[in-house]
């Protein structure tokens, strides 16, 4: 993930979400952020329902983070990631730039179509198609 | 086959007490609480590394949340859940084959609640947690 300026203000944190989806499996989903020996984590704890898990910020400002998807247990899983740079700390602020790209899954990540941020549809094990929405600010 | 008999032999090897290599921490009650530590492997005189082989031990009771441990170096990551708390069994045996040089090593719970966990952390000379045990040092970021 890069947080950049795209006009909206200078980005201070990284708002991090997610939401497991179908199958309905016994793993539970994970998302780590990391910059810079600054971390934070976040965990849908129940597989399939409608809530995702709590929304988490880290005060990275601007540049590169790394985003890690994990689960607990062997199965595969689905998921969505939702990721927003933002102006203020602890996710606080406008929506500022944000972009994302993929390493270890295999599949790279689609280019985001030109609106604001940001979710990803994924699947944890299969690893395979990836495919991108956004979210309007 | 091979491999998975270099890993049971590896798993064998850190059981047996490479103590020198496990770090005790905790995370605080938040549910985001993670602690974050840069693991360097290098030659030191065994072998160049090929890997870091990781494993966490949540040691908190068992109505604490789970305790995982993901592992990064380039585009290499690997994790690992302890599916138990407070059980004497720790998380399954992963691997990062990242070479030599620095790798981000994060300890993550699943929810709300105190927890301590046991980190085992081993650099060795062959991929996927196989060959001799080489040089290991740790340095801890962030802790929660």
């Amino acid at each position: 993930m890069t947080c950049s300026d795209d006009g909206s203000g200078a980005p201070a944190s990284l708002a991090v979400q997610l939401r497991q989806q179908s199958p309905v499996a016994a793993p539970i989903v994970s998302v780590q952020v990391l910059k810079g020996g600054l971390a934070t984590n976040t965990t849908d704890p129940v597989n399939g329902d409608a809530n995702a898990s709590p929304l988490v910020a880290l005060n990275g400002s601007s540049g590169s983070y790394n985003v890690f998807v994990d689960k607990s247990d062997a199965g595969t899983e689905s998921y969505e990631l939702m990721v927003q740079c933002k102006t203020g700390s602890n996710g606080s602020g406008a929506d500022t730039g944000t972009a994302i790209s993929g390493t270890s899954t295999g599949t790279p990540i689609p280019a985001l179509p030109p609106s604001v941020v940001a979710g990803l549809v994924a699947s944890l094990l299969a690893l395979a198609g990836f495919s991108a929405w956004r979210r309007s600010p | 086959m091979r491999g998975v008999f270099a890993l049971a032999v590896a798993a064998v090897v850190l059981a047996g007490g490479a103590s020198a290599h496990t770090q005790l921490g905790s995370l605080g009650a938040a549910a985001s609480a993670t602690d974050s530590y840069q693991v360097t492997c290098s030659d030191d005189g065994s072998g160049p590394p090929k890997t870091l082989l990781l494993q966490v031990q949540d040691t908190t009771s068992a109505s604490a949340p789970l305790v995982g441990v993901e592992g990064h170096r380039a585009s290499q990551n690997s994790n690992s859940v302890d599916a138990t708390s407070g059980d004497s069994n720790p998380s399954p045996l992963v691997y990062v084959n990242g070479g030599s040089g620095v790798f981000d090593v994060l300890v993550y719970k699943t929810g709300a609640g105190a927890d301590s966990y046991t980190l085992t952390y081993h650099c060795y000379t062959g991929v996927n947690g196989t060959g001799i045990h080489t040089g290991t040092a740790i340095v801890r970021g962030q802790n929660q």
